[in-house]
């Protein structure tokens, strides 16, 4: 009986571990994308599951720019991002080409350049992708 | 290996969202991956001969031509789409979907991006 036995398992393990890979392509500084993704990753790891990594493409890779200039009254998601993914160990990456062409070059700690292949060959070890 | 279908929905004309998917399409397909390629709403635009839209900016969607290279599966439009552009000739071969052959389509493949 799966159900019952999953019911009586400790809270935080899962019956059946899902490596999850998280695909960011929307613009960063709207919050709702990132916020989205650290709950999807807060859930996912409270139920027992794994993050591989974290891929940021398109609009998304602005969030690895250093030191941006936001308003006193706005969080620095993309550093509770890095935070996050450092204390779970989950690889923090964005595109080096759409950040390039985007004039991102100062890259806050956390954040490691990767490229399209390499994103998709790690996605041969994930069990599902989720876009935000 | 997995199959993967990427959803193309960005006209080539108005943001660089629409190369970059198509970036995408191509990197997963040279690390072996099986990648199919949906086209819909003003993707449309990406399957039409250019004339003069493209002079002032490169035209991506000429590496259209490298996805049998690369081993790109199956290359579909939404007819749908396509009859809002008055049916105008593809500059490729593709096939054509209605919407409730998209949506099994979709359900075919280990993971699906939107770009």
């Amino acid at each position: 009986m799966p159900r019952l036995r999953g019911f009586l398992m400790p809270r935080g393990l899962a019956m059946n571990s899902t490596k999850f890979a998280l695909f960011v392509t929307s613009e960063s500084f709207m919050a709702t994308p990132l916020i989205d993704c650290m709950r999807f990753i807060k859930a996912a790891l409270q139920l027992g599951h794994q993050i591989d990594m974290v891929f940021l493409y398109q609009d998304s890779v602005y969030a690895a720019l250093a030191e941006p200039d936001l308003p006193s009254d706005e969080p620095d998601l993309a550093g509770q991002l890095a935070l996050l993914c450092q204390a779970n160990q989950i690889a923090l990456l964005y595109c080096a080409t759409a950040a390039e062409k985007r004039g991102v070059q100062q890259i806050r700690p956390g954040y490691t350049l990767a490229g399209l292949a390499e994103f998709g060959m790690r996605l041969a070890s994930v069990d599902k992708l989720v876009q935000f | 290996m997995k199959k993967m279908l990427v959803i193309m929905q960005q006209s080539p004309f108005i943001s660089a969202k629409a190369r970059e998917a198509q970036d995408l399409l191509m990197a997963l397909a040279a690390v072996e991956h099986e990648v199919s390629v949906l086209y819909r709403g003003a993707a449309i635009c990406q399957l039409l001969p250019k004339s003069n839209e493209f002079k002032d900016f490169k035209d991506f969607t000429k590496a259209q031509k490298l996805f049998d290279l690369y081993d790109v599966a199956d290359v579909y439009y939404c007819a749908h789409s396509h009859q809002q552009f008055q049916h105008l000739a593809l500059q490729r071969e593709c096939h054509p979907l209605d919407l409730i052959q998209q949506q099994a389509l979709i359900a075919d493949y280990d993971e699906v991006f939107v770009c």
